[in-house]
């Protein structure tokens, strides 16, 4: 009976994340201690807003059995008739179907007049004559009264059943449109008074509504954005599994980030998927043409059309012209470049802000628009404002999925190359190695004027790191920077920095690239004041002649390829070089969801202890992983909520480390280890509880959380070769 | 499964020899609690722990491993641990277990330890 719920809500299995958000407004709902306060649930359409309070309902409904629950949904109706008879009705049926536990009567078409004879059946004379002078007032067409009425309704119910309420209410910025008089001002200032001294949850799109309700009544906004990654990629993956369909997980991660994890967007792909080519998701291209034949042609795109239809022209304009602006745009600047008159500027600004498309703020506009609605508009502008062909539009709207669908597997190429880069020169201790190998053009052509016999002598180099965490706003080529000392001059004189500017394209370092390494080196050198700066640039493919000359132009600065990388990598670090003479090999993923039943930690055992057995981890450190995934799994169950749900493991198996993510869905469990526990010393016991974290960190190289949308992660790592061997070695 | 896989305890008469399973949990935790107490309250007997089968002690494990140390030395009893090895033995370094009570390395150097010869009754 618990899993029936009065309101249509999504079968679990297509509901995923928010369990964080649910569990908020559900303490909020059964916490009486506080003075009454309401949640604002702000966000886009189709985000999930409806699901989360008809969840939260359920659970209300069933859950417990002393706050009633009063979920009420505002209609599109202008009419303050319409609404207070059918608020009147839903509030008394609510009632008595929590009163009596029977979803029946709430499930019921009751007429009012039945309505007040249950009432009076019940004993509530003052809820039935409330009716009766609610029913008075509409023979009169009274307004005002019948506002009055029903907004007293909770009020009466409360009082005459003796019981507390939580009110959630979706769509509450419909009721901005509702009139007493014909163009008259909404009732949302009525509502916001009715509100006062309630507890309540309530969903809206718009920043307007929030904004005016929480200046009225003691409330929390609460942003309802799209899922975060590893929800949205998890949530793609299940339901794939679940019409069988086949993925990879890359392409699974870019549709998850180009469908802002919407849930919406995610389940009408994969039921386009199950209904069409059920491979897409195998291959980036696959993805590219499923999701713009469904944007443009699908029923994404038909939900798409409804919504945006209210738009008109000008909104199309107006919101075409935002996209293509990286900032907020003026309303006047807008109104005239778009020559569109102030008047049909601010009903369009009215229509779009309502739709939640853009944010209004001081006079200036910025679009808030999702990508995929983005797609939409553009395709829209495309084929009807500029007149292009559907096909043509279809082309190029596919080429830039793919663009931005291989910047997410590019990520961790790059950081990749980066780290290759950070342990080759931290492996500099003194060694001759050919010059030739930092002298490098093109197509692996030597520097004219190199001596081929001449040598290089390496620093001793002292760690190396990654120079973002002091450039945080530049952009452009990675910068790594190492600190050594000139072989054997271990004093300040000595001290040497290498600045290491990389680029992992198949194109050649170009003049840009060196102009924007150039200046950020000099930046950085200041930072450091370093006896001597050595500037290092590697590309994956070489240097442009321009570029070369410039580099020239500026001082001595070392150049290196991909190969002479290599040459460089091998002659340092011979024995670390474990991929020399065979393919690197590659970054693999595994990802498990355990369910919370006894002993599931040891499921996740079994997968790490395959994993990590054959990336060539010892028996002591396979023990050690094995602990620190049961601690990790055990943690993440006792905090998931209750009742305990799913935990996600990734384990990432890199050439030189292990790396464990472990979640649940959306709770923090980072504070369940707070505390550090004392160990007692000789003789005495250690303290009891509170040993996770410590064991983790004792038998882990890392441990760290990493914070998501409403809940924490926890990411432990080993190292193959583990830091301090390295160092030794 | 070997022979001390099989057997939950060994009685010694004045020493009980306890054995964990593989995976030293909250439910294998209360199951050594319940033997010692039984032990404990009809004979006041010492006690030895021995890990030699387990691989993996979780932190609720490490709990209720502290609880019953603290049980037996409440009843006056010794108690110790055998057979520790690997990543067990790392965990109970991190908590401080090996500095405050004996750690022998197997069930036989404890009996040696505790002057118990020969056995008496086998479960």
């Amino acid at each position: 009976m618990r899993n029936k719920s009065i309101f249509t809500v999504l079968p679990d299995g297509l509901f995923f994340g928010r369990a964080a958000l649910l569990e908020r407004i559900y303490k909020a709902a059964v916490d009486l201690s506080h003075p009454p306060c309401g949640i604002i649930l702000k966000g886009p359409r189709w985000i999930g807003k409806t699901e989360i309070l008809r969840r939260t309902h359920r659970e209300l409904f069933w859950g417990q059995g002393f706050v009633v629950p009063l979920y009420y949904q505002f209609s599109e109706t202008s009419r303050v008739d319409e609404f207070s008879g059918d608020f009147i009705s839903e509030v008394i049926k609510q009632f008595l179907a929590f009163k009596r536990r029977d979803p029946e009567i709430a499930r019921g078409q009751l007429t009012l007049t039945k309505l007040r004879g249950l009432l009076t059946d019940e004993g509530f004379m003052e809820a039935a004559d409330l009716i009766t002078a609610h029913l008075d007032a509409r023979a009169v067409g009274e307004p005002a009264a019948l506002l009055r009425n029903a907004l007293r309704v909770v009020e009466v119910m409360t009082r005459e059943t003796n019981s507390q309420v939580f009110l959630l209410l979706d769509d509450i910025g419909r009721a901005a449109a509702i009139n007493l008089y014909k163009d008259g001002p909404g009732i949302m200032r009525e509502i916001a008074a009715a509100l006062k001294p309630l507890s309540f949850a309530a969903s809206t799109g718009t920043g307007a509504i929030s904004e005016g309700l929480s200046g009225e009544v003691c409330s929390e906004t609460m942003e309802v954005s799209g899922l975060p990654g590893h929800e949205a990629r998890a949530m793609i993956e299940e339901l794939l599994r679940g019409y069988s369909l086949n993925f990879e997980t890359e392409v699974v991660s870019t549709a998850a980030q180009r469908l802002s994890g919407n849930p919406f967007y995610i389940r009408e792909i994969v039921r386009a998927l199950s209904c069409g080519p059920g491979d897409a998701l195998k291959t980036l291209k696959g993805f590219a043409t499923l999701y713009v034949r469904e944007i443009t042609t699908g029923t994404l795109g038909s939900a798409l059309g409804g919504q945006l239809s209210q738009c008109g022209h000008k909104g199309l304009r107006v919101l075409r012209a935002l996209m293509m602006q990286r900032g907020p745009v003026g309303i006047d600047d807008l109104s005239e470049r778009l020559g569109i008159s102030t008047a049909d500027m601010e009903r369009t600004v009215l229509v779009l802000e309502s739709l939640n498309l853009i944010r209004v703020n001081l006079g200036s506009l910025t679009c808030t628009s999702d990508p995929v609605v983005r797609d939409y508009i553009e395709y829209i502008s495309n084929t009807g404002l500029l007149g292009k062909g559907i096909e043509e539009t279809r082309t190029w709207m596919i080429r830039d999925v793919l663009k931005a669908g291989y910047s997410v597997p590019g990520r961790s190429v790059r950081q990749r190359f980066r780290q290759e880069i950070m342990d080759v020169i931290r492996a500099f201790d003194g060694e001759e190695v050919p010059e030739r190998l930092f002298r490098v053009s093109a197509g692996g052509e030597v520097l004219e004027g190199t001596d081929k016999d001449s040598v290089l002598r390496l620093p001793t180099v002292t760690g190396s790191f990654a120079a973002s965490a002091f450039e945080k706003y530049e952009s452009g080529l990675p910068i790594v920077i190492a600190h050594g000392f000139a072989p054997g001059r271990f004093d300040a004189s000595g001290e040497v920095l290498w600045l290491v500017g990389l680029k992992d394209s198949q194109t050649l370092i170009n003049i840009g690239d060196v102009e924007n390494f150039l200046r950020r080196s000099r930046i950085l050198q200041r930072e450091f004041c370093p006896a001597r700066v050595i500037r290092w640039l590697v590309g994956q493919k070489g240097f442009s002649p321009e570029a070369l000359q410039r580099l020239r132009e500026d001082g001595p600065a070392y150049t290196s390829d991909a190969a002479a990388l290599a040459a460089v990598k091998k002659l340092v670090n011979p024995v670390k070089d474990k991929t020399s003479g065979g393919p690197e090999p590659l970054r693999r993923e595994f990802e498990m969801v355990l369910p919370p039943s006894r002993n599931a930690e040891l499921v996740a055992v079994r997968g790490a202890t395959e994993i990590s057995s054959e990336m060539g981890f010892d028996e002591d450190s396979i023990g050690r992983i094995k602990t620190s995934v049961v601690e990790a799994c055990i943690n993440a169950f006792e905090h998931s909520g209750s009742p305990p749900s799913k935990v996600h493991l990734r384990f990432v198996a890199d050439p030189e480390s292990l790396t464990i993510y472990v979640s649940n869905p959306g709770f923090d469990f980072d504070g369940a280890f707070a505390a550090a526990p004392s160990s007692g010393g000789v003789d005495a016991l250690p303290q009891k509880r509170g040993w996770g974290l410590e064991l983790m960190r004792g038998l882990m190289d890392e441990v760290r959380f990493e914070s998501l949308e409403g809940g924490t992660r926890l990411v432990l790592v080993k190292y193959l070769n583990a830091k301090g061997e390295d160092d030794d070695g | 499964m070997t022979d001390k896989e099989a057997r939950t305890f060994t009685d010694y008469g004045d020493v009980i020899v306890i054995y964990a399973r593989d995976y030293m949990n909250d439910i294998e935790g209360e199951k050594l609690e319940d033997i010692c107490e039984s032990f404990l309250k009809e004979r006041g007997c010492s006690i030895i722990l021995d890990f030699s089968s387990t691989d993996i002690i979780n932190s609720i494990g490490i709990s209720i491993l502290t609880g019953i140390i603290e049980k037996v030395r409440g009843f006056g009893t010794k108690v110790a641990l055998s057979g520790v090895h690997g990543v067990v033995y790392d965990v109970l370094k991190i908590v401080g277990l090996t500095e405050s009570v004996p750690i022998y390395e197997s069930e036989e150097a404890a009996l040696k330890a505790y002057g118990v010869k020969e056995r008496v009754i086998a479960v």
